[in-house]
């Protein structure tokens, strides 16, 4: 695992890919997570640049996000402007080497959110409490809790 | 895109911010404080920076009302994410990527679950294939994703 100045940085590391059969010639870094109880990892795009992380509308009703009493706001996407609900959810970032890392995240749900979309992780409530890293020359994700 | 707040007491400000990066910090936080009303309009945009924020206005809004049921809500949805390291773990599933970039073009619109080289299932809907996984035992979870 990462050190930094001597002390454990990230404690977990799971290969991602840039290739996850969406938009063909878009960069981009999909890793694994479990959503909620899963055994299953489904894959996640990585998003510093989003306000929230967004959850695939499928999998939200799968975990019975929309039963949730949530706090609405209205996201702007590439979809356009989306009105949802901020709601807890749990998501493991799931390690192939180290600990993997379970994260009680708030993320944004819509029943408008084009079902074909995927899920991202962004920066409010889910990466803004962990620290991570990246090797592109291995395709490598290192994560690990702040602390 | 500009959107119309109404503002009536601290709970609907804070939710106000949430979604408000451009509103002015002070200028919430006194209303908050002095539990003002008002209508206001700002950009529907949340960032990071924001979120932080908003959790010093919630801090100040719980101190004068820490029973209030939304500002609570509120509390728990902007609290920092909490983490625990868990020992359950993952293989490395460079076969399945491999597998979603070569093959993609045959699955579109479809969710599938893959593990190696091999495709478990495919299914037009999430719960069409979560219900097709159930009946069958994995020593490893398959990947299940959704091409675009």
């Amino acid at each position: 695992m990462l050190t930094l100045e001597d002390r454990p940085f990230t404690t977990g590391r799971c290969r991602y890919t840039d290739a996850d059969g969406r938009s063909v010639g878009s960069a981009k870094i999909c890793i694994k997570v479990v959503p909620g109880e899963w055994e299953s990892p489904v894959l996640a795009v990585l998003d510093t640049g989003a306000d929230w992380s967004v959850v695939n509308t499928e999998i939200a009703e799968d975990l019975g996000l929309f039963g949730i009493e949530g706090e609405s706001i209205v996201l702007s996407t590439r979809f356009g402007t989306i009105a949802g609900s901020l709601v807890p959810a749990p998501m493991t970032l799931i390690a192939d080497e180290g600990d993997s890392l379970r994260i009680d995240a708030t993320v944004f749900i819509s029943p408008d959110w084009p079902r074909k979309a995927g899920t991202f992780l962004g920066y409010s409530g889910l990466l803004e409490r962990i620290r991570f890293a990246v090797d592109p020359q291995r395709n490598d994700f290192f994560f690990g809790p702040i602390g | 895109m500009a959107v119309e707040i109404e503002l009536d007491h601290g709970t609907l400000l804070v939710r106000s911010l949430v979604a408000s990066p451009d509103l002015g910090v002070a200028r919430v936080a006194e209303r908050v404080r002095r539990g003002g009303r008002g209508t206001t309009s700002a950009a529907g945009r949340v960032c990071p920076r924001r979120s932080s924020d908003a959790r010093r206005l919630l801090r100040e809004g719980l101190e004068a009302n820490p029973h209030d049921s939304h500002l609570n809500r509120l509390g728990k949805l902007l609290a920092l994410p909490k983490t625990a390291k868990i020992a359950k773990r993952d293989v490395d599933r460079t076969e399945e990527f491999q597998w979603l970039a070569e093959r993609r073009d045959e699955y579109r619109d479809r969710w599938v679950a893959v593990q190696g080289k091999e495709l478990v299932a495919c299914a037009e809907s999430l719960k069409e294939l979560r219900q097709i996984l159930r009946d069958r035992e994995f020593e490893i979870p398959p990947l299940i994703h959704r091409i675009e």
